[in-house]
């Protein structure tokens, strides 16, 4: 398949782009809250270039495509123009910009050479949010068609499809894997974990990312094994059981709609809490997403980090100290850590188990994102582009550690990562979820905990 | 002749540019407050987190922190654009003679600074100033990126401080007391009508901007139906 763009798209209709695009523009001001920002940014960019050492990308292009504010001011150039009195009244006296085929071109090609990872935002003294910037772009662009196929193809699936998740895995498949990991863990920690399914009633339901079931089968056994070691009462809901949300990444009429899935299916299951995966994307879009379009009636979310946190600093969960004897080191999902949400949970709990932690600098907030951010992780087309010019600095961080482990929690984050490494010849270097560590550190107690229990239930 | 041109300028203009500058920045701070005011009102979810807001805006108000924890950003460029900003601030204000005028006008006055700290002020902005024009225009990316306003509006902004300066020392003063004066006071003029319409209004907008972006992550509930019926776009598929 041939495309324009650095990435493959969908054939979409060409005729009438700049004002369908402008239509889509001005519902998405009109209807969100976008406009004022916007009108703001559009005045406030002070052009000064200080956040150009911010973003990773451009640390490695040099390039001033990838100076942020080189890349907002594509969009606010078009805000400006057509939805300010100042703009219009520009163009009445002399020949101002208009907006042209060429331009959303180009417009399609430079939002997604930003991860939307936010860490620019802490460097301008303006407060300008270019992650935002992009996600509004990618949003009008959407509504034209022009998305990464990767990207909707899944979504696609995941909102219409049969199986209703982007890795289409149908629930059979599900309860196979399921059971495959619940035997594993018994043969490896003789533990008798179970994955619960449609266990209506349970406080938590369960999203991870959905294709953890099918690469990161380790990640998932430690979620089980603390469920299981703290008597958690959790469940997966074989209606729906996909964190991922790609809506974050190109349009917030998909989040919306995604979200609703999710929620859906917490009710239906009567529980209480949505629980997701150590994922980043699909946190950060259900903690955002929920609250947003649900208001009052918004079901907690929690992400498994916190939840295993907790129960370790309650005494539930009793980890054995320095089961990890290599120097390990924690990447910084963005989508969970620019906020400031999740960054010591984490921390402490490898610090729990690890003998040698080390963390990359800069961390936390402002750490680094891996090159993948923003859904560009799923468009393998671009994988030279995401390891070299996006993943350089990552890679050299992680270098520097000189960890044999690097933590990411995130699905994507990992995925990204590992190509990174490989690319950038760190191959000795592993890449691993937290929970796939901490199952090593379990301790489970003599007895297997649970043995009482199900007793009982079979009774 | 230029007398009675001063006399205009620092007037009814002066009058004319004041009322323009207020009615501007009334308009201004009127349209953000609705606009934030609607949009948390609109917003489903809206629990904002004040206290890190709080902290981010007044961390940028006063900048000085960020700029040697972020020493990599252009660390010179942002110290000199800090101490211009103190001059371009403090001098107008409390100099002596603008204090007198406004007595004069109005009846209000407050404390002024010393001639000579205004003096040091003034040469402080007018210094920096320039190192700023020259290190946007040295700055290969900073100068790609700035549009007409971001080179012209310093360099305007110099002028009444050189002029202010010079008529206040005669002895440096090339030009007639009052044609300097009345370049000083035309080109404040401008300035105050500018203010409004440019990236000036940046000290107004500056202290909301932190909200203003956390608000943009609060969406009304039904943004995304909305848009899609807009867009005849309920029934199609993904
Ligand atoms: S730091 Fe802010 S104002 Fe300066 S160039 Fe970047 S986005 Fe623009
Ligand atoms: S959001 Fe991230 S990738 Fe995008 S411009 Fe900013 S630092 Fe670069």
């Amino acid at each position: 398949m041939k495309s324009q763009y650095s990435y493959y798209v969908e054939p979409f209709e060409l005729k009438d782009r700049p004002r369908r695009f402008l239509d889509a523009f001005a519902a998405i001001i009109k209807y969100s809250n976008y406009g004022p920002v916007l009108d703001a940014y559009s005045r406030l960019t002070a052009k000064c270039s200080r956040c150009s050492a911010a973003c990773p990308i451009y640390l490695t292009t040099n390039n001033i495509k990838d100076v942020p504010c080189w890349r907002s001011e594509l969009v606010l150039r078009v805000y400006r123009r057509y939805f300010t009195i100042s703009g219009m009244i520009r163009t009445r006296l002399w020949n101002g910009f208009t907006l042209t085929d060429d331009y959303i071109d180009q417009l399609a090609e430079e939002l997604y050479h930003c991860t939307a990872c936010r860490r620019c935002k802490f460097f301008c003294p303006m407060g300008i949010d270019h992650g935002m910037i992009t996600h509004i772009g990618r949003w009008a662009l959407a509504e034209i068609g022009i998305v990464p196929k990767a990207l909707v193809v899944a979504t696609r699936e995941q909102l219409e499809g049969r199986t209703h998740n982007t890795s289409a895995i149908p629930l059979p498949a599900l309860q196979d894997t399921c059971e495959f990991l619940e035997g594993e863990i018994m043969e490896k920690y003789g533990q008798p974990v179970k994955f619960p399914i449609d266990n209506a009633g349970a406080e938590m339901v369960f999203f991870p990312a959905v294709s953890d079931y099918l690469l990161e089968p380790d990640t998932l056994m430690g979620n089980a094994a603390v469920m299981h070691a703290t008597g958690g009462s959790w469940t997966i809901g074989s209606k729906y059981y996909d964190g991922i949300n790609y809506g974050l990444f190109y349009s917030d009429r998909m989040m919306d709609r995604i979200v609703r899935m999710e929620v859906a299916e917490v009710t239906r299951l009567k529980s209480k809490i949505v629980l997701i995966g150590e994922c980043g994307h699909a946190s950060r879009s259900a903690k955002v997403g929920i609250p947003n379009f649900f208001g009052h009636d918004a079901p907690p979310v929690i992400n498994i980090m916190e939840y295993t946190l907790k129960m370790l600093e309650k005494g539930k969960l009793n980890l054995r100290a320095n089961t990890i004897k290599d120097r390990v080191t924690y990447h910084d999902p963005c989508n969970i850590a620019r906020s400031g949400w999740i960054v010591n949970q984490p921390r402490e709990i490898l610090r729990a188990i690890c003998s040698d932690f080390v963390d990359m600098t800069p961390n936390g907030p402002f750490n680094y994102c891996c090159g993948g951010g923003s859904g560009t992780v799923s468009i393998d087309e671009i994988r030279k582009w995401r390891t070299g010019p996006a993943g350089k600095v990552k890679a050299r961080q992680i270098k520097e550690t000189g960890a044999r482990y690097v933590v990411a929690p995130c699905a994507n984050c990992k995925k990204q990562l590992r190509e990174v490494l490989e690319d950038n010849g760190l191959e000795d270097v592993e890449v691993v979820g937290l929970h796939d560590l901490v199952i090593k550190a379990i301790d489970f107690g003599t007895q297997p905990k649970d043995e009482s229990r199900s007793a009982k239930e079979k009774l | 002749m230029i007398e009675a041109q001063l006399a205009w300028a620092r007037g009814p203009l002066f009058l004319l540019s004041i009322s323009i500058m207020i009615l501007g920045i009334a308009r201004l701070i009127v349209l953000t407050g609705i606009n934030l005011v609607r949009a948390i009102y609109r917003a489903s979810d809206k629990k904002l987190p004040v206290k890190t807001l709080i902290a981010a805006t007044l961390k940028w108000l006063f900048p000085f922190k960020q700029v040697i924890n972020q020493s990599k950003n252009r660390i010179w460029y942002s110290v000199v654009s800090i101490l211009f900003h103190v001059g371009l601030i403090m001098t107008p204000i409390f100099l002596g003679a603008h204090i007198l005028l406004w007595k004069r006008g109005t009846g209000i006055s407050w404390p002024g600074l010393p001639n000579s700290i205004a003096d040091i002020l003034a040469i402080l902005t007018v210094v920096t100033g320039f190192v700023l024009i020259i290190g946007r225009v040295v700055n290969p990316f900073s100068r790609r990126l700035s549009r007409f306003q971001d080179f012209s509006l310093p360099p305007l902004l110099l002028i009444p401080f050189i002029s202010g300066f010079l008529a206040m020392h005669p002895m440096f003063n090339p030009l007639p007391y009052h044609l300097m004066m009345l370049f000083h006071v035309l080109s404040g003029d401008l300035i105050l009508i500018l203010i409004p319409f440019t990236k000036m209004s940046h000290f107004i907008l500056l202290p909301t901007s932190q909200l203003m972006s956390e608000v943009g992550w609060h969406f009304p509930a039904d943004m995304g139906e909305n848009v899609a019926i807009t867009l005849h776009k309920e029934t199609e598929r993904v």
